[in-house]
C-alpha cells in the first residue's frame, strides 16, 4: 500500500473526496435514502454506504457509476500527462559548437507572439 | 517560457504534427517552470542547459530533450541587451521519445546513439530558427 506522500495516492484521495461530497450532497437534496439506491442499483446498502464515504477510497467503479447515476450523474474520467521531474543532461563535448551555435541564433530570433 | 519545436524536429520527432498529448504535456510545462529550477549547467555555453523531461502520457512514458536559452541580462546601466529578441526562456524540443527507445533510456554521453543523434537533431534546430523569418517562421511557438 502506498503512503500518503505518494501524489497519486493524493490524487486517489482527492478524486474520491469530491465525487462523495456531491453525492452525499445530492442524496440530501432529493431527500433520497441509501436503502433507495441500494436498491435501484441491485447492491447492498453497505456498498452505497463506501461510495459514499469520502475516506474509503476502495470501492469499485462499477458501483461508483451505478450510485452516481442513479443520483443523475454521469461519471467521465479524464486522463491527463504529468511530469514527473525535469533534470539536466551534461551535453557530449562533440555537440558544444552546435549548441553555441543554436543559442546565438535563438538570440537573434525575434519575438513571436 | 516560450517552447519552440523547429518544424524539422516536428518532423522528426513528432511524427509531423503536435498532437494533443504534446500539446497537454508542453502546458503542464509551462505551468511549472520551477521544476527545472536550480539545475546549473556547467561547462556549456553560457545561459544555456539542456533539460531531459520525465512525462507519462496516455501513450505511455516519454523522454523530452529541450535546448534551453535565458534571456540576456540587461546592462545596470540600463542600457538595452545586444539583441531585443528574448525576454524569456526559449525551450527548444530536440527529442520526443518512448522511455524505452535507444535515445530515450539513456540521454547520457556515454549513449553514443543518443550523441549521434542529438548533434543530427541540433544542427536541424539551427536550420529552422536560423532561416526563420517573421513572415515565415518555421518552428511553432507554445
Amino acid at each position: 500500500m502506498k503512503t500518503l506522500d505518494d501524489s497519486s495516492t493524493k490524487d486517489v484521495v482527492a478524486i474520491k473526496r469530491t465525487i462523495s461530497k456531491t453525492l452525499r450532497s445530492r442524496l440530501r437534496g432529493r431527500g433520497v435514502t441509501v436503502a433507495s439506491i441500494a436498491r435501484d442499483t441491485g447492491t447492498s446498502r453497505t456498498a452505497i454506504r463506501r461510495v459514499l464515504d469520502e475516506d474509503n477510497t476502495s470501492i469499485t467503479l462499477h458501483t461508483m457509476v451505478k450510485t452516481a447515476f442513479s443520483l443523475g450523474y454521469r461519471v467521465r474520467l479524464i486522463l491527463e500527462p504529468s511530469i514527473e521531474k525535469i533534470e539536466r543532461v551534461a551535453p557530449p563535448v562533440e555537440v558544444e559548437p552546435l549548441m553555441r551555435k543554436l543559442g546565438e541564433s535563438l538570440d537573434r530570433l525575434p519575438m513571436r507572439r | 517560457m516560450n517552447i519552440i519545436v523547429p518544424h524539422q524536429i516536428r518532423k522528426k520527432e513528432l511524427g509531423g504534427a503536435v498532437a494533443v498529448e504534446v500539446r497537454k504535456l508542453f502546458a503542464k510545462l509551462k505551468e511549472k517552470p520551477e521544476l527545472a529550477a536550480g539545475i546549473s549547467a556547467p561547462g556549456l555555453p553560457s545561459r544555456t542547459t539542456l533539460h531531459k523531461v520525465y512525462a507519462t502520457t496516455e501513450s505511455g512514458a516519454r523522454r523530452l530533450l529541450f535546448f534551453c536559452r535565458r534571456p540576456m541580462p540587461v546592462s545596470a546601466s540600463g542600457g538595452a541587451p545586444q539583441t531585443p529578441a528574448a525576454t524569456t526562456d526559449r525551450w527548444v524540443l530536440l527529442f520526443y521519445r518512448d522511455k524505452s527507445d535507444s535515445v530515450g533510456k539513456n540521454m547520457s554521453p556515454k549513449n553514443a546513439d543518443f550523441t549521434r543523434q542529438l548533434a543530427k537533431n541540433l544542427s536541424l534546430a539551427i536550420q529552422d530558427i536560423a532561416n526563420s523569418t517573421a513572415d515565415n517562421p518555421r518552428y511553432d511557438l507554445f
